[in-house]
């Protein structure tokens, strides 16, 4: 088919042509009304930038003219034949009413240079256009279309622009610079000013000035330089060029400004200057700052200088040494004069094969600083060869114009700090490395926020297979053995030293001894910081100790008696083995046949129930189980039986078998039983008689008292005061008859100690008129001790004061608790100990003699009981004294009884 | 106070019964005395206002006896005090219920004492 309208045309009808239009909304070309043809043919041929809105969808069409305003990798070709909106979608807000405007009214539109971005060129792009919307009508005469008519005129509105723009810039660059301008005509040496120039001279804007008169607004110093360099600018011969710095000052108020003036001769033909104009820079600010920033330059050299550092500062791209201070010299073991004005490079060759030199220049070019830390430094200092270390900072150094010409190096030698760091190093690594091949544990414990580190063994020896809290170690602990703990951290704070042994229990209930050994770390105030350690899996030791001492007992007791029966059970098969004394010691035929419920059941019942838990801890403890308890023999005898036993475990720490060994200590008991008795009867007995004497006496001194026989009263009195004497020297004999034999008995109970101490003041200063007993008590709290056997200490320790004390008044009684110990102190202001006796008054027998003919009464036996007392219940005992000014005895005991395993 | 308080007091010691007896009737005690323990709890008529018994005696011990009256309906009132030459036995003379304990030899005052705690109460 031919189409006439769009034949020719160009590259514009050709697209038309290539278009399968039955897509299209206008469908096939030969389906389009004539009036679209004709509009088209118009279009396609004028050599005007053309565009053509057609029908309800405003299909495109575009010339050859128009298509290079839409540029490459834009819009063409596919404009062609498009919808409107489809095509100019970035610009459509803005034409879409010009297009509806002209197609509701006809009326046609003209814009100017009108900026309409648009995307070419693979991009949005500023476009200005020139344009006019034209109605383009159908055959019944209505719009059907819209022409457009456009030039691109970007490249002219650019070129406006930027005239624009640097006339303004000119502007700005004026007003930015403040700077005066002025005139001088040379024939008539008027001077013209701009407003600001006269501002500063302190003129009023309309004044007219002469040369003379601006002259004289120059500081008097300045005035002659600026006639003289005005003049040489006037002479055709010098190049009429002006350029002087000087200060003027403000007429009006004397402010002073330095001015830079700058300014050129115009010459006639005659080469007579006929004019000098130019310009008068404000530099007032300037020039300050260059002297304060040439001050500030001469401070930081002295600094420098003065520096107890190394510092050095190179300039420009060389690195010239422009000053070196003493520190550095000494640091790099070289003099001065090697520095002198020569390139680093010279001056120390060494550093720039450790590559300074790239990070110098890096520096420089970046102004970046750069630091350096345990950088080595092989040098040759005072002759010798030498590495030494240094912590060093290349500081870029930024001149008056923010320019970096040169750089600042800092260096401090750290060689000594880091080689006593790296011997730290070594022995902590040495420590560790020990610790791990001794199967110790670590930790380390902050001790202002309880932070615990541990190291893995130290998790493994707590049975811990993961990390835990700090909450979790301590629970780990036996429950008996916290106080041990908590004693041995609270005396930690003072000693500055932590030592104890305590059990851990496993998730498993298995139970292990462990050993903790550390030490506190203070800071500068003495403040605890850390406490460093270690943890020592000591179960095989402790059990090796037990067992030991278990064998040596058992060898001991089964010397002894010669009769030593055992058994060993098999926990899980409960299958159990006797020694044929085993069934002599019970009273049984041989190889009776037993079980191990049997060998229980032989055992009276009052003791059954604690001999059975007895072993049953032993075994879960890994402990040793010793018990003393009474069996019946089938003839109805009773006997005694000692026991020890202990289990064996398997390698996850279960018991396998209970092994136990036990003998017949009837006689042994009856035996004791018989010496118990024995003290007692003879206590008893001793006491009987000196009892009815005693209550005789009273007796009779009561009598002899109503009867007013006063000095026989008084001789029963003394009577009386006799047989007391005596009561106490049977006690104290058949204390110590006890204490030799360890038949002391003790019974633990709580009590107020305090209370019990008073108790003890009361009763003495009951019968005692010549001393007044003093109370000096701090809280003490409740004891779980013997409070009959302490009170007999307390007792017999103010009676000793009272006894050896004859020429003072008072006795002082003080108590305290420290670390878990209660201690006592008995003072007394009497004849004292010499320092040689101080040790012996313990002793059996020992006595105090005294000086000056006094003699005191007493077997010495009191403080040897006392002592004996003291350390059977953990404590101790001891005295301090000067002859002649009195003693104070001590004891501290524990106020709850220590676990003794 | 019209009526004397009376006090039975066993002792196998005749020389302490004797002694500590007078002592007692001096401060106003009506006093039955006795080297038998035993009848202390037969006795049927006449109840003391306390009982001093002592511990170790021939044929009986002065801790069963106070067990004993301390269990009785009509005596489980009366204070007991339980004396001995063994010091040792104050815990033994509390678990077997007696109001109190003095060790030989005392001071009569203590004595005097402990019964006037003990008739109060």
């Amino acid at each position: 088919m031919d189409f006439g309208f769009i034949r020719g045309g160009g590259e514009s009808s050709a697209l038309i042509r290539s278009i399968d239009w039955n897509k299209n909304p206008l469908g096939p070309i030969n389906q389009w009304p004539q009036s679209l043809r004709t509009t088209l043919s118009i279009v396609l041929n004028s050599k005007f930038p053309m565009f053509l809105f057609w029908g309800p969808d405003l299909i495109c069409f575009y010339n050859d003219a128009y298509r290079l305003s839409l540029g490459n990798n834009g819009k063409h070709p596919q404009a062609m034949g498009q919808k409107g909106i489809e095509t100019w979608p970035e610009i459509w807000d803005f034409i879409k009413p010009l297009i509806d405007q002209v197609l509701a009214g006809g009326e046609a539109s003209w814009n100017e240079d009108h900026l309409l971005p648009i995307y070419r060129n693979g991009k949005i792009e500023d476009v200005y256009w020139t344009f006019s919307y034209s109605p383009a009508y159908d055959e019944t005469d209505k719009p059907a279309g819209v022409f457009v008519t456009c030039t691109e005129t970007t490249a002219k509105v650019s070129s406006l622009n930027s005239i624009n723009e640097s006339k303004n810039e000119l502007e700005f660059a004026l007003n930015a610079a403040e700077l005066g301008t002025w005139d001088l005509d040379p024939l008539t040496n008027k001077f013209t000013a701009n407003k600001r120039l006269k501002k500063w001279l302190g003129f009023e804007p309309d004044t007219e000035i002469d040369l003379n008169l601006a002259l004289n607004a120059i500081i008097a110093k300045d005035r002659q330089r600026v006639s003289d360099a005005i003049a040489k600018a006037l002479d055709f011969s010098l190049g009429g060029n002006y350029a002087i710095q000087y200060t003027i000052v403000n007429s009006k108020n004397g402010r002073e400004r330095v001015v830079k003036a700058k300014g050129k001769a115009l010459f006639n033909n005659e080469k007579i200057a006929y004019k000098l104009s130019g310009t008068l820079q404000d530099i007032t600010e300037e020039v300050a700052a260059q002297a304060a920033f040439k001050e500030s330059e001469e401070n930081f050299r002295k600094l420098i200088l003065q520096a107890p550092v190394g510092m050095i500062i190179l300039k420009g791209e060389d690195f010239f040494v422009e000053l070196v201070n003493d520190a550095y010299l000494k640091l790099t073991g070289k003099s001065k004069k090697n520095f002198a004005d020569r390139p680093l490079w010279e001056a120390m060759p060494e550093s720039k094969t450790l590559g300074f030199d790239t990070i110098l220049k890096k520096v420089m070019r970046t102004g970046v600083a750069h630091h350096g830390n345990e950088q080595p430094l092989n040098l040759i200092r005072n002759g010798q060869k030498e590495t030494i270390y240094i912590n060093y900072v290349y500081e870029p150094l930024k001149d008056i114009d923010g320019s970096i010409n040169r750089i600042m190096v800092v260096a401090v030698d750290i060689t000594e700090i880091l080689a006593s760091k790296l011997k730290i190093k070594d022995a902590e690594e040495r420590a560790r490395l020990a610790a791990v091949a001794a199967g110790v544990g670590t930790f380390d414990l902050d001790l202002r926020n309880g932070d615990l580190k541990t190291s893995e063994r130290f998790d493994e020896i707590f049975g811990f297979d993961r990390k835990v809290n700090r909450a979790d170690f301590v629970n780990a602990i036996h429950a008996d053995d916290h106080e041990i703990r908590l004693n041995a951290h609270r005396r930690a704070l003072s000693s500055g030293q932590i030592f104890y042994d305590a059990r851990v229990v496993w998730k498993d209930n298995s139970l292990h001894w462990i050993r903790i050994d550390g030490k506190i770390y203070y800071d500068a105030d003495e403040k605890p910081l850390r406490m460093l350690g270690t943890v020592m899996d000591i179960t095989h030791q402790r059990n090796a100790k037990e067992e030991l001492l278990h064998i040596n007992q058992r060898l001991e007791i089964a010397l002894e008696t010669g009769s030593l029966g055992s058994y060993e059970l098999n926990i899980n098969t409960r299958k159990i083995t006797f020694s044929d004394q085993f069934f002599k010691n019970y009273g049984l035929l041989p190889n009776q046949n037993l079980s191990y419920d049997d060998v229980i059941d032989l055992i009276e019942p009052s003791f059954k129930e604690d001999v059975v838990s007895a072993i049953n801890t032993a075994i879960l403890n890994k402990s040793i189980y010793q018990a003393e308890y009474q069996i019946r023999w089938s003839d109805g005898s009773l006997h005694w039986i000692k026991e020890s036993g202990k289990a064996k475990y398997n390698e996850q720490g279960n018991p396998i078998t209970f092994i136990s060994a036990s003998f017949d200590i009837t006689e042994t008991k009856q035996l004791q039983q018989q010496k118990d008795d024995f003290i007692g009867i003879a206590s008893h007995e001793l006491k009987t008689p000196v009892t009815s004497i005693k209550a005789y006496a009273q007796v009779l001194e009561r009598i002899l008292t109503n009867k007013g026989d006063i000095k026989e009263a008084e001789l029963m009195r003394k009577m009386d005061n006799q047989l007391n004497r005596l009561t106490s020297l049977i006690g104290d004999l058949l204390d110590v008859t006890k204490v030799n034999a360890g038949k002391l008995q003790y019974n633990h109970t709580h009590f107020d100690f305090n209370e019990m101490i008073r108790f003890v003041i009361e009763d003495l200063q009951r019968t005692t008129d010549s001393h007044e007993i003093i109370e000096n008590l701090q809280e003490v709290g409740l004891a779980y001790t013997d409070k009959e056997r302490v009170s007999q200490v307390v007792t017999n320790l103010i009676t000793n004061a009272i006894k050896y004390s004859p020429d003072s008044k008072k006795i002082i009684v003080h108590t305290s608790v420290e670390e878990g110990n209660v201690i006592v102190c008995i003072e007394d202001f009497g004849i004292g100990i010499a320092q040689d006796k101080l040790n012996k008054v313990f002793e059996q027998f020992y006595r105090v003699s005294g000086s000056m003919q006094h003699t005191f009464p007493g077997l010495g036996l009191g403080l040897y009981i006392s002592s004996e007392i003291i350390k059977r219940e953990g404590g101790k005992i001891w005295v301090t004294s000067t002859e002649g000014q009195g003693s104070k005895f001590y004891f501290s005991i524990p106020l709850q009884l220590r676990n003794t395993y | 106070m019209s009526k004397l308080k009376s006090i039975t007091i066993a002792d196998d010691d005749p020389g302490i019964l004797d002694a500590v007896g007078m002592l007692l009737e001096m401060e106003g005690y009506k006093v039955n005395a006795t080297l038998n323990g035993n009848t202390v709890i037969n006795e049927q008529h006449d109840l003391p206002d306390i009982y001093i018994l002592d511990i170790w005696m021939s044929g009986s011990d002065g801790r069963e006896l106070c067990k004993k009256l301390k269990s009785a309906e009509r005596t489980k009132h009366i204070p007991v005090i339980l004396i001995s030459a063994s010091n040792d036995l104050q815990r033994s003379a509390e678990t077997a219920g007696a109001d109190d304990f003095l060790a030989k030899p005392f001071e009569i005052d203590a004595l005097l004492a402990k019964i006037e705690k003990a008739l109060q109460n």
